[in-house]
């Protein structure tokens, strides 16, 4: 894929920009001066996007010079922070770790897979997810280090969730697995995660029956 | 003296109006990029240059209000943890959907490609692709050079497109249907 389809794919897709406004009492709130006019005015003018909502009293703001003052560029890069996806449809897959340190995996699609991978990867997590199907052995990678923590995948249909575990290299089947109670999904696959090095807490995951007797 | 304090304090609202041009800019950003109240933030934004003035580039504001903007972003999040909205990279599918921007027209692949993206990486792509920053301006919001940024961005294009090729290798069938299968 060459990189300006991509740039003009990204910018196909972005949100909307905010429609340009008259903001004339806001200006007058931020810069003008007790006893001002313009905060009179502003008062009976509020812009209609500052409607609803808390507006700070900034009309005793004043310019100031702070000399030497730099603003700080510490962090950036460290939560920058998005919201994608489409309101109707879910995310293929969720990582999430727990405070004991257990991370649940969560696929909701297949094509989340690769990227719940990659993001185990940067997370340090030395996960594999893969797919395999009813009464298929897990590969032996997978049972060779699966005493040593545990993680948890959810696999989900779009009617409910269903919640699975991979537990000492065993499959749970639902019934035992902390069954949300949702519809058995269909197909004859499962998703396992292949451990090679796990970082969870063994043992001491929440999200339900572990089922590893 | 009343009169040149009145000419002065004529030429600082002048002044600060050139960046309060940029209101709307600022209101986009933090909309793309997930803020709960993007006019709150905007507006933030401008009181808090407006204050600072001194310390607000003349060439062109939109860096350092951008960097303002998205430490108003984190402290948003700091107060809210429980509102459900969090990095993408670690976002959380019990957060009701309707607390996603509902504008957004991204392909699922595309977007699963930009939550998995380093941070920085994905930063530098949408400061270009939806913010339409030129590289200098872009590579000031994040503090570094020109030079280290187009090096990201580069590095940033191939990542995602790497990704999306390897997404496409293994589900060729369009991901909005379910499509179960041995990988």
């Amino acid at each position: 894929m060459k990189d300006d389809s991509l740039m003009r794919r990204l910018r196909a897709g972005r949100p909307v920009a905010a429609e340009p406004g008259d903001h004339a009492a806001l200006l007058a709130r931020i810069v003008a001066e007790p006893g001002d006019p313009r905060l009179g005015e502003a008062d009976h003018e509020r812009s209609p996007r500052l409607l609803g909502r808390k507006v700070r009293p900034w009309t005793r703001a004043r310019p100031r010079v702070l000399a030497g003052s730099t603003l700080g560029l510490a962090g950036i890069g460290a939560a920058l922070v998005l919201a994608l996806g489409g309101s109707a449809t879910p995310p293929a897959f969720a990582v999430t770790r727990h405070h004991d340190g257990s991370v649940a995996v969560k696929i909701y699609r297949t094509s989340g897979i690769v990227f719940a991978n990659r993001k185990l990867a940067s997370m340090g997590i030395h996960e594999r997810l893969t797919v395999v199907k009813d009464g298929q052995s897990l590969p032996q990678s997978c049972l060779k280090n699966q005493q040593t923590g545990r993680v948890v995948v959810s696999v989900f249909s779009s009617a409910a969730a269903q919640q699975r575990e991979i537990v000492n290299g065993t499959y749970i089947p639902p019934s035992t697995a902390g069954n949300t109670g949702g519809v058995p999904q269909p197909g004859p696959w499962h998703v396992v995660a292949c451990s090679s090095v796990v970082t969870g807490n063994p043992g001491s995951g929440n999200t339900g029956n572990t089922g590893a007797g | 003296m009343q009169r040149d304090s009145q000419s002065d304090r004529n030429a600082v609202e002048g002044r600060f109006a050139e960046i309060f041009a940029h209101l709307d800019f600022i209101s986009t950003y933090a909309r793309r990029r997930g803020a709960r109240d993007p006019d709150g933030i905007a507006a933030e934004t401008m009181a808090i240059a407006w204050r600072r003035l001194a310390d607000v580039p003349t060439a062109d504001a939109r860096p350092w209000l951008i960097v303002t903007a998205r430490n108003l972003l984190l402290a948003e999040r700091r107060r809210e943890p429980e509102t459900g909205r969090r990095p993408l990279g670690d976002i959380d599918l019990e957060a009701p959907a309707e607390q996603l921007p509902s504008e957004l027209d991204l392909d699922p692949d595309l977007a699963q490609g930009l939550r998995v993206l380093p941070e920085k990486d994905r930063e530098a792509l949408l400061l270009i692709a939806w913010d339409d920053l030129t590289p200098a301006l872009a590579a000031a919001s994040l503090g570094i050079s020109p030079t280290a940024f187009r090096v990201r961005l580069h590095r940033a294009r191939h990542r995602l497109s790497d990704l999306l090729t390897e997404q496409a290798s293994v589900n060729p069938v369009s991901a909005h249907q379910p499509n179960w299968r041995q990988t």
